[in-house]
């Protein structure tokens, strides 16, 4: 359905293998829920990097930019909350000192638990 | 020594132990689906074969769109059978164990706070609000320029209409998100999506996610077909998807347990 017409809401089941939830099901999947640190977890740093890639490729944070739709970023009232969903190189690199850092703890978490 | 083992555990999400539903017939790769028992609370899981979803077949696939998307819509379509009856914690892919003794273990040592953020989250489910910008509206068109002079003018008129369209629609947004937060219990505006996992080609507004009562629903789907009406002049237009479990809420769930005395 390619109407130009704006139309009503339109209501999409989630079991729907439609494409234009899969966005929906990665974002949600592997950057939101529990996190849980299983016992296999530990050896999936790579996981976790591939997860922000995903996100930054959820989020085509510059193309809004370029539409002048930035103001989720700033906008606290907006954003809901005050972690603000950052993205772009300052937070990836947070994000990835924030994994370095969870790995070193399992790592230690491992060592004290032999 | 540790030997390898050639089964995996992935688990699903967490229920509160006493909670009736029915378990999914099928998860990951077609694998049964079952229920671990572990107190006060349950966990969904599947036991897969280790060389097609251990840890090393996740690295395998790190950068594999179409494994990873089979995999997430698998363990999502588990998890939209069960939130259908129950509340359910979803957890963030990869959530793998050694064995049932593994996960036993962690639901275990989690199952308070497990148990008061399912408590904390009774009866509430997540919907999806996206706005798209489908067109934009016709600007009145003016008389054909005769002189170098009346073509500026017009230019002129046409990018400052532009900016004011543009300023009224963002306007609009944050009227449309607001009103829809105000029926819910919590709401989060994420990063619009890119086009090339939505397959849409045109540019999201908004992508919000919010976490409703069950009881609220029809007040919640009201306000939208009234935003959508609202919105629909502007040329955007208003899709949801749900329900899913709460995805965007489990973290604040736990924040707020934590933050109890």
């Amino acid at each position: 359905m390619t109407s130009n017409t704006p139309q009503g809401p339109v209501f999409s089941g989630n079991r729907e293998p439609a494409s234009q939830n899969l966005a929906d099901v990665l974002e949600r999947v592997l950057d939101k829920g529990i996190v849980v640190v299983g016992d296999i977890q530990v050896r999936l740093l790579d996981i976790e990097l591939l997860t922000i890639k995903i996100r930054l490729m959820v989020a085509s944070v510059d193309r809004a930019r370029e539409m002048g739709i930035s103001w989720w970023e700033n906008d606290p009232f907006v954003s809901g909350i005050e972690d603000g969903r950052e993205d772009g190189a300052d937070g990836l690199e947070r994000r990835v000192r924030e994994l370095e850092q969870r790995l070193g703890d399992g790592e230690s978490k491992a060592r004290h638990g032999r | 020594m540790d030997v390898e083992p050639a089964t995996v555990i992935h688990a699903y999400g967490i229920v509160c132990s006493e909670a009736g539903f029915d378990v999914p017939d099928a998860g990951i790769g077609g694998a049964g689906v079952a229920l671990l028992d572990a107190g006060p609370v349950s966990g969904v899981f599947s036991i897969l074969p280790e060389t097609a979803y251990g840890a090393a077949a996740w690295t395998e696939h790190a950068e594999d769109a179409a494994w990873l998307a089979r995999v997430a819509t698998q363990h999502q379509a588990v998890l939209a059978d069960v939130v259908r009856d129950t509340d359910v914690l979803p957890l963030r892919l990869p959530a793998m164990y050694r064995d049932e003794v593994h996960l036993h273990r962690m639901l275990e040592a989690e199952a308070p706070l497990f148990r008061a953020a399912l408590e904390s989250l009774h009866d509430h489910l997540e919907w999806s609000v996206h706005l798209y910008l489908v067109g934009e509206p016709d600007a009145p068109a003016g008389d054909h320029p005769t002189t170098g002079r009346e073509y500026l003018r017009q230019r002129a008129e046409a990018v400052s209409q532009r900016h004011l369209a543009r300023v009224k629609r963002e306007h609009s947004v944050r009227d449309a998100y607001a009103s829809l937060a105000d029926l819910s219990r919590q709401s989060v505006a994420n990063p619009p999506q890119d086009s090339a996992l939505s397959g849409r080609p045109e540019p999201m507004l908004l992508n919000s996610a919010h976490l409703v009562c069950r009881k609220h629903e029809r007040l919640f789907f009201t306000a939208v077909e009234e935003t959508a009406a609202r919105l629909a002049p502007l040329g955007i237009t208003v899709e949801v998807t749900g329900p899913w479990p709460p995805y965007n809420f489990v973290e604040l769930g736990v924040e707020h347990l934590e933050s109890q005395p």
